[in-house]
């Protein structure tokens, strides 16, 4: 826990304590209105972010943001009261008390701030990371809802009331804020970071090759798009309508049409500016059910084999298609409803039915149990789908084009080599997040080179023990596989500096690192900017690193704290890259035993979200650092210090038992 | 309007079978037809669907009538397609779903179409335990599909999959 101060002379006497303003904390997130009717989930978030969150303290007249920043964090108001205004800073548009949060349009769809905020009296504020905030969204849905919707309903109130004033917001904010939303909604937030690098002028290459057999198919002619587009008027209708590009008969000129001027008016009740001049036909994929349901009813064209419920199933298992989607237009929701009126008028459930079968008579019938073995085969291990390639050519062909997420091979460690990895890639590597090769020595650089080619989603990467992995294949794979958030090395002994650096320059999401006994790398990589961002760091037995490597990392952050001081607190919001403290949560240098005290004083001080360490084996450490360490890291959980000789005597865990509150483990074996 | 909890639904054989709402709301594809027409006296076709199998499909209807709502598809297929999913059959569900084959194929295929995830899964479960353990002509046989492959083909698949042959 930090407290950072704008003013270093001020007198702060009720908020020294962390315990003190700790207990404030969860005290007041508790009051949060949203917080209020969840119940368990959000007693259990409070408990969550209470760890990572630090303390902002503001003077009367602070910035605390400004319109047009970019948004890193959210703020939760512990004490006093803040103004959110114009960049002007001639309208109001609220002030806000404690309890209450603010700064969560920029932090939640990640869009640069949409207007200042300024402390109106001495401040206290709670500083919650955009990075932390999204990390909760999957385990704490309905907080993460909750936020979002406020997000919205402000973002809203905020530009109905720019547009009153004939203003608009920043540069793309609205643009972007549409998008964000557009991709959080329809569940794509990791494809749209990927997309996120092209432009809107580049819109059409963000959709991917669309297979017809893959979804639903309505023949649309251009006088229905335009219809789209000029008919109704705006409301708050939630139809998601999703558009996808037909082998290219929609430009990008159709798309910039469409996501530069439909998404932006729902937000105010602006009539759309947007024509349509499509000229061919266009392939309609819709995600809102009611249109479904209309749509499922009204079975003229409804392709071979691909009635919605194929539909439905390849929204949940397939990837996800980028997709230009339209929120809350109007116009849609016309076209939804003509629809609907249309199908009342024309026909009755009896007819649809009637068609429906038509339909599946003009089709190349497929037989009941090959049906069944598709439907079976989603279900199935790996292993046993593998297996099932030898039935027929048809089971074949569909078995090598069902997308796999996650492949686990250490279990088959001793059949895998660069030969056979290649040709599993090959056929099922595209979509691959989650590559799970340890142990599976026979691997080298050509089998890396493989992922290379076929795995530019992975996210998760284990090669613990691929030992006869060098450089160069490090280097080719980080090259290409650029979205890794957690990779193992550990135990590939021949890596050195080149490989992990590479590593850490090329794979921004980077988040977990494992090198244990990767001995010859030394501390010249440990000045790389990444290492602040990482969660998780394994250096065990790294032997070749000594005290001068937590000397460089300290440098990364050093002095950045005492600048802040000096000029504003909100400069963070100006400089992203700028980092006052490592993220790290774990980190393990056990068998490092040339390290001492002076490396664990190093990274002490930087590193106060520390919850794991383990120092054991580390004989070269006193009581002097692990002393230091328990000042500083207040919040670790997990601590191993087995045999560490010098350092564990009976006056340092008494003073561990006061210091660290958090405590759950405490290994002392061997001293 | 009439406020009316029953529905009737027609199979292809054009029997007729009325039930609670919320018994055929087990099924989305009725959920979500019933919420678009409104309640209706018109009984509902389904086509796809023989008297004998929408008999079967009702009676677990009625039997998870009270179950909770099965959780959002998003949440459960992260990375992997739901492979590691809990595998278990309650004792009910076992004995309802066993049956010749050919019926079992058709008690998938309609929850399927009439989109019950719960009965879906039973099925497909029960297929999947059918499947392994068995080599590829047994499992052939089963799903009465004839082997396509020359044997050089045959062989190159074999020699792909070398690797996955337990280890």
């Amino acid at each position: 826990m930090e407290i950072l101060r704008s003013d270093s002379n001020q007198k702060l006497p009720e908020y020294q304590e962390p315990n003190s303003i700790m207990t404030e904390l969860v005290e007041l997130l508790k009051e949060v209105m949203v917080f209020q009717t969840l119940g368990r989930e959000s007693s259990e978030f409070i408990d969550y972010i209470k760890e990572l969150v630090h303390f902002r303290y503001y003077k009367l007249g602070d910035t605390v943001c400004r319109e047009g920043e970019s948004a890193k964090a959210m703020f939760f108001i512990i004490r006093g009261q803040v103004s959110v205004i114009s960049e002007a800073e001639d309208i109001t548009f609220a002030e806000l008390n404690a309890p209450g949060f603010f700064g969560e349009i920029g932090a939640i769809f990640n869009v640069n701030r949409t207007a200042t905020v300024r402390a109106s009296t001495k401040c206290v504020l709670a500083v919650l990371l955009a990075e932390h905030l999204e990390a909760t969204s999957q385990k704490y849905p309905e907080i993460h809802q909750a936020i979002k919707e406020q997000a919205e309903t402000r973002f809203k109130d905020l530009f109905c009331e720019m547009n009153k004033s004939g203003r608009k917001l920043k540069n793309d904010t609205e643009e972007r804020y549409v998008e964000m939303k557009r991709d959080i909604s329809s569940g794509s937030l990791k494809e749209f970071k990927i997309a996120r690098g092209s432009s809107r002028r580049n819109s059409e290459l963000m959709l991917p090759p669309s297979p017809v057999d893959d979804h639903f198919k309505v023949g649309f002619t251009s006088n229905s798009l335009e219809s789209i587009c000029e008919s109704g008027k705006l409301s708050k209708s939630e139809d998601i309508l999703q558009i996808y590009s037909s082998k290219g008969a929609l430009t990008d000129k159709h798309f910039d049409g469409l996501s530069y001027s439909v998404p932006s008016s729902p937000l105010c009740s602006f009539p759309s500016s947007a024509t349509w001049d499509a000229n061919n036909d266009v392939e309609i994929s819709e995600q809102d059910d009611k249109l479904h349901k209309q749509l499922i009813q009204h079975p003229p064209q409804l392709q071979p084999n691909n009635t919605m419920k194929t539909l439905l199933k390849h929204g949940g298992l397939g990837p996800r298609r980028a997709s230009v989607a339209v929120w809350s237009d109007d116009k849609l929701t016309q076209f939804a409803q003509n629809i609907q009126n249309k199908i009342k008028k024309e026909s009755n459930l009896s007819t649809a039915s009637t068609k429906l079968e038509e339909t599946t008579l003009t089709t190349e019938i497929e037989s009941n149990e090959m049906q069944v073995l598709k439907l079976v085969l989603k279900i199935l291990p790996f292993q046993i789908v593998l297996h099932l390639r030898l039935i027929s050519k048809a089971i074949n062909n569909h078995i090598q084009l069902i997308p796999i997420y996650d492949l686990e091979l250490s279990s088959f460690h001793k059949k895998i080599n660069d030969t056979t990895l290649s040709s599993i890639l090959t056929s099922f590597g595209t979509n691959l997040k989650k590559l799970n090769l340890k142990g599976c020595w026979s691997v080298t650089d050509k089998g890396l080179q493989a992922i290379a080619n076929n795995c530019k989603d992975l996210q998760l990467l284990n090669l613990h023990s691929c030992w006869d992995c060098t450089d160069l294949g490090l280097v080719t794979l980080t090259n290409s596989c650029n979205n890794l958030v957690q990779v193992d090395l550990s135990n590939c002994r021949k890596l050195t500096d080149a490989g992990v650096l590479n590593l850490l320059s090329k794979c921004f999401n980077l988040r977990e690192i494992e090198l244990s006994y990767c001995k010859n790398l030394t501390q010249k990589i440990f000045d790389h900017q990444s290492w602040t961002r990482m969660k998780k760091i394994n250096l065990q037995r790294c032997t070749a690193i000594s005290d001068q490597a937590f000397e460089r990392w300290n440098k990364l952050v050093e002095g950045k704290e005492s600048s802040i001081d000096e000029i504003s607190v909100s400069e963070e919001n100006k400089e992203p890259e700028i980092r006052y403290h490592f993220d790290l949560n774990d980190l393990n240098l056990s068998d490092c035993s040339f390290l001492t005290d002076v490396a664990i004083e190093k990274f002490s001080n930087i590193c106060p979200n520390l919850i794991t360490i383990n120092l054991s084996f580390c004989c070269g450490l006193t009581e002097k650092s692990v002393s230091h360490l328990i000042n500083f890291c207040l919040k670790i959980k997990n601590f191993d210090l087995s045999f560490c000789g010098n350092a564990c005597t009976d006056e340092i865990l008494l003073a561990i038992s006061k210091s660290l509150i958090f405590l759950e483990r405490l290994a002392i074996r061997g001293n | 309007m009439v406020v009316s909890s029953k529905v009737i639904l027609s199979s292809s054989d054009a029997q007729s079978f009325t039930v609670e709402k919320k018994v055929a709301e087990r099924s989305i594809l009725l959920k979500n037809m019933l919420e678009d027409i409104g309640d209706s006296e018109e009984p509902i076709p389904l086509p796809n669907v023989s008297g004998k199998v929408l008999k079967k499909v009702i009676e677990y209807c009625e039997h998870h009538k009270d179950d909770d709502p099965a959780p959002a598809e998003e949440e459960r297929e992260v990375f992997d397609n739901a492979r590691s999913r809990n595998d278990e059959i309650s004792e009910w569900d076992g004995t309802f779903i066993t049956c010749e084959n050919e019926e079992l194929f058709e008690i998938i295929l309609a929850a399927n179409y009439l989109d019950i995830k719960p009965l879906l899964d039973l099925g497909c479960k029960t297929v999947a335990n059918m499947i392994r353990g068995k080599n590829a002509e047994q499992i052939r046989e089963l799903f009465n599909i004839e082997n396509d492959f020359t044997p050089e083909e045959e062989e190159q698949i074999r020699r792909e999959n070398e690797w996955a042959v337990d280890a």
